[in-house]
């Protein structure tokens, strides 16, 4: 085998180490890639397709664990962070998207004034300042960050629907989410920064469809025949685009439950607050209880799959 | 105790190996039943050495790259016998009943006319 086709192959392989946590790669990366490298015909471009299979099975296997080497209470601990997290960034998340849909189809029925998108723009920068700040022990910075966006996302909410009183709807979730993410700036033992792409996915998504809406495109499409009932009911998740959170979290399951976890959490708070606010347009009682029930059972579901996990999770090295 | 499991221990019965030579030693004493592929491999050295039963012996070096090389521990080698003493009483069990074979269907079927 030439020296060319070696280096690719070690090109290769090292790629398919990715699979596995840094941590991992840091301590058996390079025993791993030699035993590969033996296993490997010469002349072979890539691994045997069995071991191929086998790293990434052994990489996600480790990744697993990884997650769940601080034990079921801290991983139980960051869901509840996770979902505050979500629910501080939904707000200025949902007012992209909206602004968007407007760019998109100025007939629906709400009316914008100039300067909306400065304050929406200033809203998403300062929670995901929050955000950032909570991750990284900076308590004041957090108390400041969101003292600022609330007035910010209030008076944006006021002026995209010609001044209703949405005041509780948008201040109440903040607060609460302040609430859990203060206490977390002094905590020793704060999620991991890895996992701050889930609060910060929903504002990403709704930042693109508001670029694309301003080249034309509208891609922040309800689903067909939906009612302004179920649009309630569903919200944030009732468009195709805000599906991306949910369908990423979902592909997280192999290695962590932690995520989607958070995701069906944030939903049923959410549901829980539109009912003691009632905010509902919930036509019976069954169709509530399903609101809340369906997302109460998933949470409780992905708990349990959490509980299953930290039981049999294999040692972590590295 | 898994087959794999077993075999990665037996591997490790003559003396301490690293890793491609575990997967080919095991290969061998399972008469080719038993190919572990590397990922599969180092997922159970990290469980068996977090067990106890294996043990990191020697590290060098080896064309720029780490390469380590373990050893039964004297607890691996107690579940290993222990298991080898299980496995060898469930056989007996089997083979000293006669099932199975011709002997034990016709001592059988004297014992049930």
């Amino acid at each position: 085998m030439s020296e060319l086709d070696v280096s690719l192959l070690v090109r290769r392989t090292k790629l398919l180490l990715r699979f596995y946590p840094p941590d991992y790669r840091a301590h058996r990366g390079e025993e791993i890639l030699d035993t590969l490298l033996e296993t490997t015909r010469p002349g072979r471009g890539w691994p045997p397709a069995r071991e191929v299979a086998s790293v990434i099975g052994g990489g996600l296997r480790a990744r697993r664990a990884a997650n769940l080497n601080q034990g079921l209470r801290a991983s139980l601990r960051h869901v509840g962070i996770l979902a505050a997290a979500m629910i501080m960034a939904q707000t200025p998340a949902g007012l992209l998207g909206t602004v968007s849909q407007h760019i998109a189809a100025p007939f629906r029925p709400y009316g914008l004034v100039p300067g909306v998108e400065l304050g929406l723009a200033l809203g998403s920068l300062l929670v995901v300042v929050a955000l950032a700040a909570a991750w990284c022990g900076r308590r004041w910075l957090v108390a400041a960050a969101v003292i600022a966006a609330v007035p910010a996302a209030v008076a944006c909410r006021l002026v995209v629907y010609g001044g209703q009183l949405t005041l509780v709807e948008m201040a109440v979730p903040t607060v609460m989410a302040l609430a859990v993410l203060l206490p977390l700036t002094k905590h020793a033992k704060r999620p991991p920064i890895s996992l701050l792409w889930l609060p910060c996915l929903p504002l990403a998504v709704n930042a693109v469809a508001l670029l694309a809406a301003a080249w034309g495109l509208d891609i922040q499409q309800a689903f067909p025949n939906a009612t302004l009932s179920s649009i309630v009911l569903l919200a944030p998740y009732n468009t195709y685009l805000s599906l991306v959170p949910v369908l990423v979290a979902v592909c997280w399951l192999a290695t962590d439950v932690r995520p989607l976890a958070a995701v069906t959490l944030q939903f049923l708070l959410w549901r829980i607050l539109y009912v003691a606010f009632n905010a509902y347009p919930a036509e019976s009682w069954t169709q509530m209880a399903i609101v809340v029930g369906l997302p109460l059972a998933l949470t409780c579901a992905l708990v349990w799959l959490l509980r299953q996990r930290a039981r049999t999770a294999p040692p972590t090295i590295g | 105790m898994r087959e794999p499991t077993y075999f990665v221990l037996a591997a490790l019965l003559r003396g301490p190996l690293h890793g491609y030579a575990i997967m080919k030693r095991a290969e061998e004493l399972s008469e080719g039943r038993v190919r572990l592929a590397t990922g599969t491999l180092y997922t159970a050295l990290d469980r068996l050495t977090a067990e106890g039963h294996v043990e990191l012996v020697s590290e060098e070096r080896v064309g720029g790259r780490v390469r380590r090389t373990y050893g039964l521990t004297e607890g691996g080698s107690a579940a290993l016998r222990a298991e080898a003493v299980r496995m060898a009483e469930a056989a007996r069990l089997v083979i000293d009943s006669g099932a199975g074979t011709k002997a034990g269907i016709v001592a059988r079927k004297l014992r049930t006319t």
